[in-house]
């Protein structure tokens, strides 16, 4: 072991570093970086939605926008028996 | 901003400044400071120049997409740090199939241990030191390089690890134990 005061693991950091690389290719990891963050973020949560969907976990019971209330009067008259009950 | 000036900020201040305007100069800024740093690491840990290229990317896309999370609660350093650290243990222990990363898993732990005295370590000679890490386990190496090359305290490796502050202090007490013993038994004379 050698009598040197420094501390040899950060010596050991500094061998390992990555040469500082030129600006081009640091611009070029960062589009990347984000535009795979913009997918990720735009189209992810929307897949997982898909997804419970098709496995059949989707809250049917909460109403689209734009779409009439099926709990008004107004629907349970349109709509007086759902598709599973029995026509009396 | 100037070149100079941006130098100048803290890496907090550069956070503040990339939430705000949503600038990639500012995040091109903490890529610069810690890619070469992250890459070190991921070598460290995978000992594959590849795989730690590709893993400092993903780590960057973590560190990208989560950015808005950082509390300010430890030095940004140490977030940047406990990903790399958490990324590349999580690879080893699923890519590798290695579920006992530390020597403790993999030997008897029975017997008590002498107390290795940090300048032990500290002053083995860099090239020496650099196959010492390479023989021992990858969560003894992480955590001597946690404690040693990144200064973080047992709280903040427990925090990274998921383990109670106890059980860390074992921890790094064995990998010492481990890394003392690999350089006796590589370095005889």
């Amino acid at each position: 072991m050698s009598g040197d005061l420094r501390n040899n693991f950060k010596r050991l950091s500094e061998e390992d570093e990555l040469e500082p690389r030129d600006e081009k290719e640091i611009q070029g990891t960062i589009s990347f970086i984000s535009s795979i963050s913009k997918v990720i973020e735009l189209y992810l949560p929307g897949f997982f939605q898909l997804m419970i969907s098709i496995s059949g976990g989707g809250n049917d019971k909460s109403p689209k926008p734009g779409t009439p209330n099926n709990n008004s009067g107004l629907a349970k008259r349109d709509n007086e028996h759902s598709p599973s009950e029995p026509p009396k | 901003m100037g070149k100079q000036g941006a130098n100048k900020l803290t890496d907090e201040e550069v956070i503040g400044f990339y939430l705000k305007s949503r600038s990639s100069s500012y995040f091109t800024m903490l890529y610069s400071r810690y890619s070469g740093k992250v890459y070190s690491k991921c070598i460290s840990l995978l000992k594959d120049e590849q795989l730690s290229d590709d893993a400092t990317q993903d780590i960057f896309l973590k560190i990208y997409l989560n950015l808005a999370k950082f509390s300010g609660k430890s030095k940004f350093s140490t977030w940047v740090y406990s990903i790399t650290y958490n990324y590349c243990i999580d690879y080893i222990r699923r890519k590798k199939k290695e579920k006992n990363i530390f020597s403790e898993d993999i030997e008897n732990v029975g017997e008590p241990l002498e107390d290795v005295h940090d300048h032990e370590l500290l002053e083995i000679e860099v090239g020496r030191l650099k196959k010492v890490m390479n023989v021992i386990p990858p969560g003894d190496r992480a955590v001597l390089l946690m404690k040693y090359q990144d200064d973080m305290s047992i709280r903040d490796i427990s925090e990274v690890l998921q383990k109670s502050e106890s059980a860390i202090k074992m921890k790094i007490k064995r990998a010492k134990h481990k890394a003392k013993s690999s350089y006796k038994e590589l370095y005889k004379d």
